[in-house]
């Protein structure tokens, strides 16, 4: 009860409030903020982290009886998706287990919240059918034999190989092909301190038409939408928004929504996020860009544009110059050539192309003209994804962003690399000296990232082998178009002389290996990981759970093969030993990355790389760490997550220390070189790395009304709204954002053919890494025809029918769902379903795999299955309770390459016929003729520029241009130079 | 009114164009008793100081306190059901939005609520125009009387009770909840209840159950502090399962209730009735400063007493 009456409290508070205020008046003079902000947990959702170390539950299954559970909550991250939400593990305490995971309310991305792939980590760590132990082929290539063998005899083997190669000069037969990588740049690294330029990645058939469009504007590949603070949400990526990205952006969403911002989605079918949209678009496949040039253009020709900021930042001046030098060189006359440039991009134009009406679009061009600088706009994939000419989808979507100033504001667009963080690690090996055409062509000098889904036809061509082949948690034969055809490559040993497969869990490529080596989930390894989701930079740590529960208790593990079950191990741990291996004495130079700074000499441990990288590399973690009396690493093993930074802002803004201004010289366009030293950054995001000048000078920034910015990592320092890069390497014509007919535009197609849309996701599965995850199976398993009612009326089908639909290079058979979610002339079939494990196979996956025979004869392949799941009696007794039979069709086997001649991306939509299945045909059935495959694999070369023709400097590439595991500037080269 | 963005983002441009004199010491006031409320952070050592609070305690203790014992959120005290969220926390978010602001994550936590109403004592003392002035001054008004006065005061009084089961490490927040009393008092005298019908979050309240609906509805109200005029703690029932010699069982509080009852009915909730009567003597105490409110409050509690005994 209060203590003071009347009088005698108002004389207290007034005296009391005195003092506040004196005390307030001096934190601030320091500079220091005096009100701490908000900084309560979420009562109704997050057990306090005050009680992690002993948390008390009631076990729900002993209702009603009331047990008690004690558990240690210990955080890691999700390996999922690429978001890398938090995910807090239960440990029980006596059975030292995993009881289950939840969100962990300390990640700054994910905010405790996660999707349902997060909580299913639990399911992939205790599937009955998960890889053990390592193993070895026992019979030939597929047969699907195997015996099981050490760590140590894999490990030699492998080892003797590639120390083989390496020391014969064969740097390129030695290649890791990553899934989806979650973590930022470790594997990379092993690879160059092999000195191979063996990095091969799956982004040409996923997002590298979207990095493409922003690249070329920013010098950085992702876009970074501050979606919580925008007024208006502009999405060409709504799988992107329901799947990849999904919770983080979600979230985010949904909080703008509550605060009234509008929501504007394009996509030709009803995704979850259509559902949620003020404006749903369903546009005809590839006509994107179209629309949102008739945007752009309403935007310029009524002046609602920002023209001061389009006057500051874009490289107008560059392009008048370049591309209209009869003009006069200021800004009034760019408005009237941009201006110019697009009327033709009328609303009616692209209501013709899109099948959209003219009014809606106009009306939707007036909402985004109201936004101002809290436009959020995001392509990823998609549309970007789907079309010949997908990137221009991208540029012109940030096209828009560009024009209304929305970059870097509060509610607008970021680039992303000033949105993480990757901080710098102990060992940086050196840029790899060779070059490996055999993911690098010079056929495609501006692809973003390896044309890795050409792999089988390029070593067919006789273009090179591989002596070892890693696939890292990645599924080539089934992710990639033409499946037949790494099948073809993967089963001949003259090929790919060893193929180790690096998976958690079976995949259709790991039967075609030589070892399946079994990695750990997201609970079962260690890995540094940042992601762009709003305005701010953090770092999340995935660790070994039980490694950490048992430190906890002071029980050391030395080895993750400790704690994790059988005998799976972590990767980090793994690429450590397997390079200590290849180079046991330290003479070929590759030992010193794996070396302990602390004891000289002897192998580096995964506590020594966090230590040094928490202590050394991450802004502001040592100090946090401190109050709470942790040491770094101790602090990110009890929380997973730091904050680097928050409201980052504009960073092309800042102005450029003078220090760092050393005999200056402005070029052309305002671009400022700079012969002062580049101080190493802690933070290593990738970025693109604009050259320098004639005497070597760096560029440091841009001049902007007379002040030196630091600008964007591009050439010219600005946005690029024109391209030189493009210009000068061929496409001339494409060097501004334009509108490319897509390969799907109904003029290409003939009179009988459908578009096929088979890019979309599910938000419950996440490609082949979640099968085997029983309650995301038991959610979604198969993935029907999408087909709109007045297509099916026309076919005379209904729900359930069994449809055959004809690619190019042969078909496959589905059953049809009929649906107005979907476009007329436009079909759609989802990604992740149609597993299969080939008949007579020991091993293989139960839950979410049929059984397949695998035909074969000359080039025509076939997949005929033989039975779904059923039941079956396991130690988990939800085995015996599968309801579900049916597991959809995979037919990505079905579908040729299409690499964009520019961006190199797989453009994945489809011009098929879709027709009643014919007598015979089994739903999942899939037939392709390879010969075809390659045929239309020759097509799409014959569209592409190579470098030997269009390079301006005899190199194979623009050396500044973003590119994973980039090699020394020697390599660019052309051979013709280098000879 | 003008709209404006989160108050706590501004505050400190806001507090930098403020004339010096009381209001400006009032708002820091207020504002250092909210910012206590939240998880001890090292920055709040300088706040409790120069309030002339003990030493701040650790993160457990307020965990313990205000997660664990006392919550400080409206929707708690005014829901129906004694919950987070739900109409009562809805109704909060409604003002937040009724006056141009956009309802922070958590619109009904006590922090927030102190913070807005400093905020507005600030712009009130800014404006000049006397009809935004006088508008500003309405909105502070219902902000004080209803959506802090109807709940605080039997908040604060349960933190301070809660206090005393934690020894020494709770002495803090025994001492500030004190200190928010008298703060919530000086309030409400400086600007007085204006005679309108009770707040809509009192008026929509249930009362207790009857006799006939049982044990069951009985536990449920019990669990409602607005409901049965009293807030029990899991100290609280701790003290009933001592007093009463009955087992305590760890759990939610409906399900120790319950469990009690089960031991001895009319011992735990003979102890129940006279808590209840303790805590209308509570209210009756803070009548003389929250006039109504205290008055609905006591009643509450004097009916739970009287529908305890009945069921004995």
């Amino acid at each position: 009860m209060s203590i003071s009456k009347g009088g005698r409290r108002k004389d207290r508070l007034e005296e009391i409030s005195q003092t506040v205020l004196a005390a307030k008046d001096e934190v601030e003079a320091r500079g220091e903020t005096f009100y701490p902000g908000p900084s309560r947990v979420h009562l109704a959702s997050f057990p306090p982290k005050e009680r992690w170390d002993d948390w008390v539950e009631l076990d729900s299954r002993s209702w009603p009886e009331r047990v008690e559970r004690r558990s240690m909550l210990v955080p890691t991250t999700c390996f999922n998706c690429e978001s890398a939400c938090g995910l807090l593990a239960y440990v029980d305490s006596q059975t030292l287990s995993v009881r289950k995971f939840e969100g962990n309310p300390e990640h700054p991305g994910s905010r405790g919240r996660n999707c349902a792939k997060g909580p299913a980590t639990l399911n992939q760590m205790t599937d009955p059918d998960r890889i053990l132990y390592p193993l070895k082929r026992a019979g030939r290539r597929g047969a699907g034999k195997w015996e099981r063998v050490s760590w140590d005899e894999a490990l030699d083997d492998i080892a003797a190989r590639i120390r083989r190669a390496l020391k014969e000069g064969r740097n390129n037969e030695i290649m890791c092909h990553m899934g989806r990588p979650g973590e930022d740049g470790y594997t990379e690294r092993v690879l160059a301190s092999w000195g191979v330029d063996g990095h091969n990645s799956h982004t040409n058939v996923c997002s590298s038409g979207g990095r493409a469009g922003y690249h070329w504007w920013m010098g950085i590949d992702r876009p970074s939408p501050d979606h919580a603070n925008a007024r208006v949400i502009f999405l060409i990526s709504s799988h992107l928004e329901t799947g990849h990205y999904f919770n983080p952006h979600a979230q985010r969403i949904t909080e703008a929504r509550a605060k009234g911002a509008k929501v504007i989605v394009l996509d030709t079918r009803l995704s979850n996020t259509a559902t949620h949209a003020d404006y749903w678009l369903s546009p005809w496949p590839g006509s994107e860009a179209a629309i949102c040039l008739a945007i752009a253009s309403y935007l310029i020709s009524n002046r609602r544009y920002n023209a001061e900021f389009v006057r500051r930042w874009w490289n107008w001046e560059e392009y008048l110059q370049s591309c209209h030098p009869e003009l006069p060189c200021d800004f009034e006359t760019f408005h009237d050539v941009l201006d110019d440039l697009y009327s033709g991009y009328s609303f009616e134009f692209a209501a013709r192309e899109s099948g959209v009406d003219a009014g809606t679009l106009r009306e939707i061009a007036e909402v985004i003209a109201s936004a101002g600088t809290r436009f959020a706009a995001h392509n990823w994939r998609s549309a970007a994804a789907g079309n010949l000419g997908g990137w221009q989808v991208s540029r012109t979507t940030f096209l828009l962003s560009a024009l209304l100033g929305a970059v870097a504001t509060e509610g607008g667009t970021f680039p992303n690399a000033w949105n993480k963080y990757v901080p710098r690690p102990m060992y940086m090996p050196p840029h790899p000296k060779v070059w490996n055409e055999l993911s690098w062509p010079s056929d495609y000098p501006l692809a973003m990232n390896e044309m890795s889904f050409l792999l089988p036809h390029m070593v067919q061509e006789g273009r090179g082998r591989l002596e070892v082949y890693f696939t890292r948690v990645y599924n080539p034969v089934w992710t990639n178009p033409d499946g037949f055809s790494w099948i073809e490559m993967l089963s001949d040993e003259s090929k790919v002389g060893c193929y180790v497969a690096l998976t958690p869990t079976w995949n259709e490529s790991a039967y075609f290996a030589d070892y399946v080596l079994p990695m750990g989930h997201a609970g079962e390894r260690h890995d540094l990981h940042s992601y762009e989701q709003y305005d701010g930079q953090w770092i999340a740590f995935r660790q070994p759970v039980l490694r950490t529960a048992r430190e906890r208790l002071g029980l050391p593990v030395s080895d993750t093969r400790e704690v994790n079950p059988g005998e799976v191990w972590e990767e980090n741990e793994y690429w450590i030993e397997l390079s200590w291996r290849i180079d046991p004495d330290g003479q070929m130079g590759i030992r010193q990355f794996y070396e302990s700074l602390e004891r000289p000499g002897e192998k580096l441990t995964v506590e020594e790389y966090y230590s040094w990288i928490f202590e050394n590399s991450v802004p502001g973690l040592p100090k946090a760490a401190a109050l709470e009396g942790l040491s770094p690493l101790g602090y990110m093993r009890r929380y997973g997550a730091f904050e680097v930074a928050s409201g980052v802002g504009q960073l092309h803004d800042q102005e450029v220390p003078r220090e760092e201004l050393v005999d200056m010289k402005v070029a052309a366009h305002g671009r400022v070189y700079s012969a002062a030293r580049l101080e190493p950054s802690s933070n290593i995001v990738p970025v693109g790395a604009p050259d320098p000048d004639p005497t070597g000078k760096r560029p440091v920034g841009v001049e902007v009304d007379g002040v030196v910015r630091r600008g964007f990592p591009t050439p010219s320092g600005r946005l690029e709204f024109y391209s030189s890069t493009l210009a000068a390497w061929g496409w001339a014509d494409q060097a501004v954002p334009t509108y490319l007919r897509s390969h799907v535009h109904p003029e290409a197609l003939e009179q009988d053919q459908m578009v096929l849309i088979s890019t979309f996701r599910l938000p419950t599965q996440i490609h082949t890494r979640s099968a085997n995850a029983k309650w995301l199976d038991e959610l979604a398993h198969t993935n029907p025809l999408w087909i709109h009612p007045s297509d099916a009326q026309r076919l005379g089908v209904i729900t359930g029918d069994l449809m055959r639909v004809t690619t190019e290079i042969g078909h496959f058979v589905v059953k049809a769902w009929v649906t107005e979610g979907i476009r007329p002339g436009v079909v759609a079939c989802s990604h992740h379903m149609g597993r299969w494990k080939i008949a007579g196979s020991s091993q293989g996956q139960r839950q979410m795999m049929a059984t397949v025979a695998l035909r074969h004869d000359g080039d025509r392949w076939a997949i005929e299955p033989q039975s779904g799941v059923e039941p079956f009696a396991s130690e988990d007794p939800d085995t015996s309770r599968i309801w579900w039979t049916e597991l959809g069709v995979h037919q990505n086997m079905a579908f040729p390459v299409h690499p964009d001649p520019v961006s190199g991306m797989h453009c994945w939509h489809q011009a098929v016929k879709v027709t009643r299945a014919e007598p015979g045909d089994a739903p999942g059935e899939v037939v392709v003729d390879t010969a075809k495959s390659h045929e239309v694999y020759r097509q799409w070369l014959e569209m592409a520029r190579q470098a030997a023709d269009v390079s301006p400097d005899g190199t194979r590439r623009p050396y500044w241009l973003m590119r994973p595991l980039k090699p020394s500037r020697e390599a660019f080269a052309l051979p013709a130079k280098q000879s | 009114m003008e709209p404006v963005g989160d108050p706590g983002a501004k505050v400190m441009e806001a507090e930098r164009r403020l004339p010096p004199g009381p209001v400006r010491a009032r708002s820091a006031l207020i504002r250092a008793a909210a910012v206590l409320s939240e998880a001890p952070e090292p920055e709040h050592g300088p706040v409790a100081r120069s309030l002339g609070l003990p030493a701040l305690p650790d993160r457990a203790a307020h965990t313990a306190v205000m997660l664990m014992e006392c919550h400080p959120y409206a929707g708690v005290h005014l829901g129906p059901e004694g919950m987070l969220g739900g109409e009562a926390a809805d109704r909060v978010a409604g003002f937040w939005r009724a006056t141009g602001y956009s309802p922070p994550p958590e619109p009904d936590h006590l922090a927030g609520l102190l913070g807005l109403y400093a905020s507005f004592l600030e712009r009130e003392s800014r404006e000049v125009d006397p009809a935004r002035r006088a508008l500003l001054s309405q909105a502070r008004t219902t902000l004080l009387w209803e959506h802090i006065l109807t709940w605080v005061p039997a908040f604060a009084i349960a933190v301070a009770g809660a206090s005393m089961a934690f020894g020494p490490t709770g002495r803090f927040y025994l001492e500030w909840s004190s200190l928010l009393l008298d703060l919530l008092e000086e309030e409400a005298s400086l600007l007085p209840e204006q005679g309108s019908p009770l707040p809509v979050a009192l008026r929509a309240a249930p009362g207790m159950p009857e006799v006939s609906q049982g044990d069951g509805a009985l536990l449920d109200s019990l669990v409602a502090p607005i409901r049965c005029g009293m807030v029990l703690t899991r100290a609280d029932l701790a003290r009933c399962a001592k007093e009463s010699s009955v087992g305590l069982r760890a759990g939610e509080r409906r399900f120790i209730l319950e469990w009690m009852m089960s031991q001895d009915r009319d011992a735990t909730l003979g102890w129940l009735s006279k808590e209840a009567t303790r805590w209308a003597a509570h209210h009756k105490e803070l009548e003389r400063s929250f006039g109504s409110l205290s008055q609905f409050w006591r009643k509450r509690a004097l009916s739970a007493a009287e529908r305890l005994d009945a069921a004995i």
